[in-house]
């Protein structure tokens, strides 16, 4: 009976350890990033795509795909490849909008028995948000604004859509502040100047004073944005906890009686928890042509998933001990219908029970995915020039620190919109 | 093993009945292309709406009856129509205000405006390359070509008496399970010497996509 047992726990480990998770899979992305290495970041992303450029869109989607698209758009984004940038962030929000329209009858039956990571991936409300915002800096990149102007009402749309779900809205200072200067470039003043008071309701920032003081009414001289996006944001790693604190957490979230998992051998819960990431990113300077710019942070991404995590926090854990509670159910069964069957038929029945357990404890694999790219936090620099060409310097600081040099040409009422992304 | 043996003719019908099978798999799974639309055996093909995003069916139906309206408006019957000579119209961007980036169907609009007008045998229309160029010298410079000021001063320039232009919105809302557009495509007729609106209408069309 020991060695059924063993032999019932080793095929557990067996089954666990086989499969890398979605974290896993863009380590190597992730370690080219941190050397600087655009491109070899971006062959990574490609071939988790199956596809062999960035000229390719995967020929068939799902969850995975649709998020991996979404990374290699900030990639993208890092190497100036705004467009192509552009092309992603559309393609993936259109897939995962349809993903998330569909019944997942499958994904969620087997979300109980299974594995978390078998559910279709719905983004959560931030990485929604930043969809939007991340394509509104490609189009502004591009001096396009009518496709930034069509960013800045999707990002609304989505506000729009998370209010009527009765969803708590993340903090949207970026995109708030970008959609603010979309609108006044534009030339609709009163929409602009509503979503700067929206950016300064939550925080003050000495950049929107003089645009809110000239009620977003298109200044007569030119000006440069500029937007910096860099750091890293924490990442979904596996994390086991004992069942009795899992219960704890979780509450009334649970579905299903715990009381069975007393029979269960398996005493720990494993659930997707956060883990913070270190920057190389800390901090950035800006000048435009002989001027420093007052660089200012708007946006705190890395604080902000973690304050959206912490919130839906129980319910992933109570989430996983409902998966084990549905695991442990049908071992018992198998174990019942043993002791029915009495003499052999019980041993047959303890085997198959633990074997059923641990088979299915080795397929599950809770959810560790999330956008990864997604820049820790974003700074702007916004400051007034003269008609004329310059030039800007950006430099990142922290433990790798850099620089970019980023030639404009201002007219007189126009601006320039120069777009810095480092997600290391 | 001769050949025309029992057993070879059984081996052969066994490996052509295979080959066979295979083929037809392999068959199924390739994606398939049709043709379809008018002119074809399946003229429905283009009606069936694929997304919330303007397809040619609404790019038609837009156009159609706003220059339905132009056709019946005072300013055709009266002025246009009866006028000794065409007179000449520039027709401009037409402005994206919508959730959907729409280059390639706005692209269509102005070619399906352009159409109609030149068709009608009632007006001049400016070539389309020469507006360009004067439409990039204008971005170039850092204006906004959907400035009505900038519109009637490129007109003079083009030599025209009107121009159309106009804007495309959406209403675009989203709830759980459901999500519809309301586009409106608005036009209107500009005098350039005045800059008075001579015509305008405007024609909807929704699109929903639910679960």
């Amino acid at each position: 009976m020991r060695c059924l047992f063993r032999a019932a726990l080793l095929c557990c480990a067996a089954a666990s350890a086989g499969c890398a998770t979605y974290s896993d899979n863009l380590l190597a992305a992730h370690e080219a990033a941190a050397q600087r290495d655009w491109p070899v970041a971006e062959e990574r992303v490609n071939a988790m795509l199956g596809v062999d450029s960035r000229a390719e869109l995967p020929e068939t989607w799902d969850s995975e795909r649709s998020l991996a698209v979404l990374e290699r758009a900030v990639v993208l984004q890092s190497q100036g490849a705004w467009k192509e940038s552009a092309r992603d962030l559309s393609e993936a929000e259109r897939e995962l909008e349809l993903i998330d329209f569909e019944v997942d009858a499958v994904g969620t039956i087997a979300n109980y028995v299974y594995s978390g990571s078998a559910q279709n991936y719905r983004a959560p409300p931030l990485e929604l948000f930043a969809v939007n915002v991340l394509n509104m800096l490609n189009y502004l990149a591009m001096g396009d604004l009518s496709g930034a102007g069509v960013e800045a009402r999707r990002y609304q749309v989505t506000r729009d859509y998370l209010d009527n779900q009765g969803v708590d809205r993340p903090r949207g200072r970026i995109g708030a502040y970008l959609a603010g200067f979309v609108f006044e470039r534009l030339g609709e003043s009163d929409r602009a100047l509503r979503y700067y008071q929206d950016v300064l309701e939550e925080t003050k920032l000495q950049s929107l004073a003089e645009p809110v003081a000239r009620r977003a009414v298109r200044p007569r001289g030119g000006e440069v944005l500029v937007v910096i996006g860099a750091g890293r944001t924490p990442i979904k790693v596996p994390r086991r906890i004992p069942v009795g604190a899992a219960v704890g957490i979780a509450g009334t979230a649970i579905s299903g009686d715990p009381r069975v998992l007393q029979h269960s051998v398996f005493k720990v819960v494993v659930y997707p928890d956060l883990e913070p990431v270190p920057s190389q990113v800390t901090g950035a300077r800006v000048r435009v042509g002989d001027r420093d710019a007052e660089v200012e942070l708007v946006t705190d991404v890395a604080a902000d998933v973690t304050s959206e995590y912490e919130k839906i926090k129980p319910r992933i854990i109570a989430a996983a001990l409902t998966r084990m509670i549905a695991r442990a159910a049908v071992s018992e069964g198998a174990m019942a219908a043993g002791r029915q069957a009495g003499g052999a038929g019980e041993v047959v029945g303890i085997v198959a029970g633990l074997g059923a357990e641990a088979l299915l404890t080795g397929l599950d694999k809770p959810d560790t995915r999330s956008w990864t790219f997604l820049p820790g936090q974003v700074w702007v620099a916004r400051a007034p020039v003269a008609a004329g060409a310059r030039e800007v310097v950006v430099q990142l600081e922290g433990s790798a620190p850099s620089e970019r040099r980023v030639p404009i040409q201002v007219t007189d009422g126009g601006y320039a919109v120069v777009v810095v992304t480092e997600p290391r | 093993m001769a050949q025309g043996s029992p057993r070879f003719v059984r081996r052969a019908v066994a490996f052509a009945a295979l080959a066979i099978v295979s083929l037809s798999l392999s068959t199924a799974c390739a994606p398939q292309a049709s043709r379809g639309g008018a002119g074809t055996a399946r003229p429905e093909m283009d009606e069936a709406a694929l997304g919330v995003g303007l397809d040619r069916e609404d790019i038609n139906y837009l156009v159609a009856e706003n220059l339905k309206s132009l056709e019946a408006s005072k300013l055709w019957t009266g002025s246009i129509a009866t006028a000794s000579s065409p007179p000449t119209f520039a027709i401009w961007p037409i402005e994206n205000r919508t959730t959907q980036h729409l280059e390639d169907q706005l692209v269509t609009i102005l070619s399906s405006i352009e159409t109609t007008l030149v068709n009608s045998g009632s007006v001049r229309v400016v070539a389309r390359n020469e507006q360009e160029n004067l439409i990039d010298e204008i971005q170039r410079q850092g204006g906004s070509m959907y400035d009505p000021r900038t519109a009637q001063r490129a007109g003079r320039q083009l030599g025209a008496k009107y121009f159309v232009t106009g804007r495309i919105t959406g209403v675009d809302e989203k709830l759980s399970g459901v999500r519809r557009l309301q586009y409106s495509l608005f036009l209107q007729v500009l005098e350039v010497e005045t800059a008075q609106v001579r015509w305008q209408n405007e024609v909807t069309r929704s699109k929903q996509l639910k679960r």
